[in-house]
């Protein structure tokens, strides 16, 4: 089956200061395929947002290949395709104070995908919006409220019944619950993932807590200074990890357990800057395990027969593929 | 004998309450707060955003600008008395016998000077340290605090250094004078999850060797389990929970202090529909805080009797909570 989102070696460079590249996304393989969760996890600055966008093509790419719903969206000829990606797929954002226009009615914002897209009249649409908010867990009479009258859990809701106002087939959902206190979270991804199972919903859910990826994510690639650095299905990301990078951030998320306190810290040092990437593995410097080749040689993206895929000199696989 | 009872404590917070002047009149954010910091003790103050966790650190040394704050109710630090102390007398506390670190490092960092030459202002100041003196200690504290190449970081300015080697540098200030007691206010919060354990780790380690308190404020249960002895939950102003760690994790006994661990994802398994354990509705906004429960409305256990009048706290010698029917562990109880 055609997946929905393909990239790649897809590239996102952005200016950087005295004529230098940030290599944000830094030749990317990725497809998000029907009605699956791909979790898209790292540390600020791995370009893992930057990613996400780009998948959508809110970012010009700087290199590769990147296709919706089978059709190229790069190339000039793609522009119908472009028109299709618009109606088809939606995004929730971080922080919905900022992402919804604090001077419209949250009826308003909701139902501007639907006017933008000559979707129905005045009446249907007040409709759906009703309706929308209803499912979102809101009663339908907030439609006549500005964004200030909500609180973040509540107004993230909004986010989400506006990004399902032309029933996308995707969502890229970028860290949308990590500003929400945590008995609000679980309400938001309990209706993300009840909103998937009712309406075949891709998501490509980008977030750093990794507790919530494992829980949501059927897929998870992990990125390390714009490139990814293991892909596998949730399962296997979570139960065998396989790259050192991976290993040493699922141990430093602080798990809530008092007999854990004395576990030393899983990682020195911090992510280097983007601006001047380590040759070699850009993760050797931090690397427990670093050698010669190391420094030297950039590991490839390598598959084992399951499809778990590692970019590391160090792991061997049962059945190396190219 | 609770922690508030015992004779001295390094830091004794009693009936501290906080309100605000606003334009449809006063609104009282936080409630007769009490809880101590035992010397060489790390406590957290936990809770979620609005529950008065932020405001109740602020006021321990008169951070919070008055009005349109009011501030009543008693905080000791070392048995003297800091609510309506004058205001030298807390400057003479602040940065000296207690240190400071808050969430954002570049809001406690001057741009304008090196990062040595901050921490060797302090010395000066509050040390009586001379100039040179000063310096030279300001790069010992920058390798305590594990900076690599101290001496030539001291003259670096804070923009060229990463999150986390800011936030080593303000912890690097707090401790400068021999704190007796460290503030700690979301000092992890807006960095990586593999910087975070880095510097969770500094603090707790500084705080242990210098038998300093820490007062850890934060909403991170994870941190929390792993990093202080003892406990404070906070909901919509008020204490709900005290207790020390293990006792927490193990056996809460406020339904909300169980329903946040129950919320955090990982902690335990999920509901059989895969989903998590969440808390229905919200809290309530600081005008509508009832003077009955303010978590009834949330609440699984909740009676008529937790909406007829105010919740006494309920005290067993090191665990308090303030809730009519809380979960009571029988293996945990038959040792009290």
């Amino acid at each position: 089956m055609t997946p929905l989102l393909e990239a790649e070696g897809l590239k996102v460079h952005y200016p950087g200061p005295r004529g230098a590249v940030v290599r944000a996304v830094d030749g990317v393989d990725l497809v998000l395929h029907a009605g699956e969760t791909l979790g898209l996890v790292g540390e600020s600055g791995c370009g893992k947002s930057t990613l996400g966008r780009a998948m959508l093509r809110l970012e010009p790419p700087a290199g590769g290949r990147l296709a919706a719903f089978g059709e190229d969206i790069i190339e000039r000829s793609g522009r119908k395709a472009l028109a299709t990606l618009r109606r088809r797929t939606a995004m929730i954002f971080q922080d919905p104070h900022a992402s919804l226009d604090p001077r419209m009615t949250v009826g308003q914002s909701i139902a501007e995908p639907l006017v933008v897209h000559k979707v129905g009249d005045r009446a249907s649409r007040a409709r759906r919006v009703a309706e929308l908010l209803e499912r979102v867990g809101l009663t339908p009479d907030v439609a006549d409220r500005r964004p200030h009258a909500f609180s973040g859990g509540q107004l993230q809701r909004v986010g989400i019944a506006r990004a399902l106002a032309l029933d996308p087939d995707v969502v890229v959902a970028d860290e949308p619950v990590s500003a929400l206190d945590v008995s609000v979270q679980a309400g938001v991804v309990n209706l993300l993932m009840d909103l998937q199972a009712e309406r075949g919903l891709a998501y490509l859910f980008v977030a750093h807590d990794l507790k919530v990826v494992e829980l949501i994510a059927h897929r998870v690639a992990v990125m390390y200074l714009g490139r990814v650095v293991e892909l596998a299905s949730s399962a296997a990301l979570f139960g065998a990890p396989k790259h050192p990078y991976t290993r040493a951030l699922l141990a430093a998320a602080p798990t809530p357990d008092p007999r854990r306190r004395d576990d030393p810290p899983a990682l020195a040092g911090e992510p280097p800057s983007p601006l001047d990437p380590p040759h070699g593995c850009a993760f050797h410097p931090r690397c427990p395990l670093a050698e010669d080749r190391c420094r030297a040689d950039r590991p490839a993206l390598r598959a084992d027969a399951a499809g778990h895929r590692v970019a590391c000199h160090l792991v061997s696989l049962d059945e190396p593929r190219a | 004998m609770s922690p508030t009872d015992s004779p001295d404590p390094l830091l004794h917070v009693d009936g501290l309450s906080i309100g605000f002047e606003t334009g449809r009149g006063p609104v009282q954010v936080v409630d007769a707060v009490r809880f101590a910091v035992r010397r060489g003790e790390a406590v957290a103050l936990v809770g979620e955003s609005g529950c008065g966790k932020s405001v109740t650190a602020k006021s321990i040394l008169g951070l919070l600008p008055a009005p349109p704050a009011r501030v009543s109710g008693s905080v000791r630090f070392d048995g003297q008395e800091l609510v309506g102390a004058a205001d030298r007398a807390l400057r003479r506390i602040r940065g000296a016998r207690v240190g400071f670190v808050f969430q954002d490092p570049m809001t406690a960092l001057n741009p304008v000077y090196r990062v040595g030459e901050q921490i060797a202002e302090r010395l000066r100041r509050h040390g009586g340290l001379d100039r040179k003196a000063a310096a030279q200690r300001a790069v010992e504290l920058l390798g305590q605090v594990g900076i690599p190449a101290a001496a030539e970081r001291s003259r670096a300015w804070p923009h060229e250094l990463s999150g986390g080697m800011r936030q080593r540098v303000v912890i690097a200030i707090a401790l400068a004078c021999d704190p007796d007691l460290v503030i700690a206010d979301e000092p992890t919060t807006a960095l990586d999850v593999t910087v975070q354990a880095q510097i969770m780790r500094l603090l707790r380690e500084a705080q242990r060797a210098r038998r300093m308190g820490l007062l850890l404020i934060t909403h991170d249960l994870g941190l929390v389990a792993r990093y202080v002895d003892r406990v404070v939950v906070m909901y919509a102003g008020q204490v709900v929970e005290q207790a020390p760690v293990e006792a927490l994790f193990d056996g809460a006994r406020h339904p909300y202090t169980r329903g946040l661990l129950q919320a955090v994802p990982g902690a335990v398994a999920p509901r059989a529909d895969g989903r998590l354990w969440s808390i229905p509705g919200a809290v309530p906004a600081p005008a509508d805080f009832p003077a009955s429960c303010r978590f009834a409305d949330r609440c699984p256990r909740a009676a008529d009797d937790c909406r007829a009048t105010p919740i006494p706290i309920s005290d067993a010698g090191e665990r308090q909570w303030r809730c009519l029917h809380p979960h009571v562990d029988e293996t945990a109880e038959a040792g009290t």
